[in-house]
């Protein structure tokens, strides 16, 4: 499944490339947290269905799980999204660190700046994803 | 019996909305992007659109922008679909012309009750 993710960018600043990390620490906890939610809502309708087979529930039940599934399975779609925000970050901090490396330590920030560093506030921004569960979402009408 | 355009560049959302609306009795339809969605209902005349937010090739407010450009879609309602749920993409969505606004995942029960309440 492939997924939109904005272009990978560098990031121009020391501070800008703990940032990323923070972010993607922070970004892969919630993914784990949204896996763990995913797989208890899952093994729970798992668990109703093969009850109502050995004929101690009824067909209301089953399709009440059927949607609790559904809605547990749409985990993938957030993690993927996740997953493509980290890759982002991870690579956007990679490359600063190649511009870092072939550079003599003092001048690491201004260059990074020169050779096309995105402003690192521009950067800053946080995952679309931040459910930390897979509960149903919101609706509004306008 | 209604048509729904469901559009979103994930596989697995497009065959759970599909799963979840044809079992309620709708016929749905798909594209993997804004592009295609729109090559789409210039083809075919849909009475609701569910519409993912960041997509390759054309994002889901310009999908909206756009379909509200054309005579037929000016009234259809365009829901959007999306882990997004800042104020200010919600501000965006509204003033491009969306009848409303999703945040995934969404609940099978709650889908098939705002699509009936808002299908013309």
């Amino acid at each position: 499944m492939t997924h939109y993710s904005p272009p990978i960018e560098t990031v121009s600043s020391p501070a800008g490339v703990i940032g990323e990390l923070s972010h993607a620490h922070d970004d892969l906890a919630r993914l784990s947290a949204l896996l763990d939610d995913a797989f208890h809502e899952l093994m729970t309708s798992f668990s109703v269905v093969q009850l109502v087979a050995a004929g101690g529930g009824n067909l209301l039940e089953i399709e009440r799980c059927a949607n609790r599934a559904i809605t547990a399975l749409q985990c993938g779609d957030l993690a993927n999204q996740l997953i493509g925000f980290t890759q982002k970050r991870l690579v956007g901090v990679r490359e600063t660190l190649k511009i870092a490396s072939q550079l003599p330590q003092i001048a690491v920030t201004d260059t990074a700046r020169t050779t096309g560093s995105a402003d690192f506030a521009a950067l800053d921004r946080t995952a679309p994803v931040q459910q930390h569960a897979v509960g149903a979402g919101t609706i509004e009408l306008f | 019996m209604y048509s729904i355009l469901t559009v979103d560049d994930s596989v697995s959302m497009r065959q759970m909305v599909t799963f979840t609306l044809k079992g309620a009795g709708f016929n749905v339809l798909e594209a993997a992007d804004g592009r295609e969605a729109l090559a789409r209902a210039k083809e075919k005349d849909v009475n609701l659109l569910l519409i993912d937010l960041n997509m390759p090739n054309m994002d889901g407010i310009s999908l909206v922008r756009a379909l509200r450009e054309l005579p037929q879609y000016k009234r259809t309602p365009m829901l959007i679909l999306t882990t997004e749920s800042s104020d200010a993409m919600k501000a965006a969505g509204k003033a491009a012309g969306a009848t409303g606004w999703l945040v995934k995942p969404f609940d099978p029960l709650k889908l098939i009750e705002v699509v009936k309440k808002v299908i013309r």
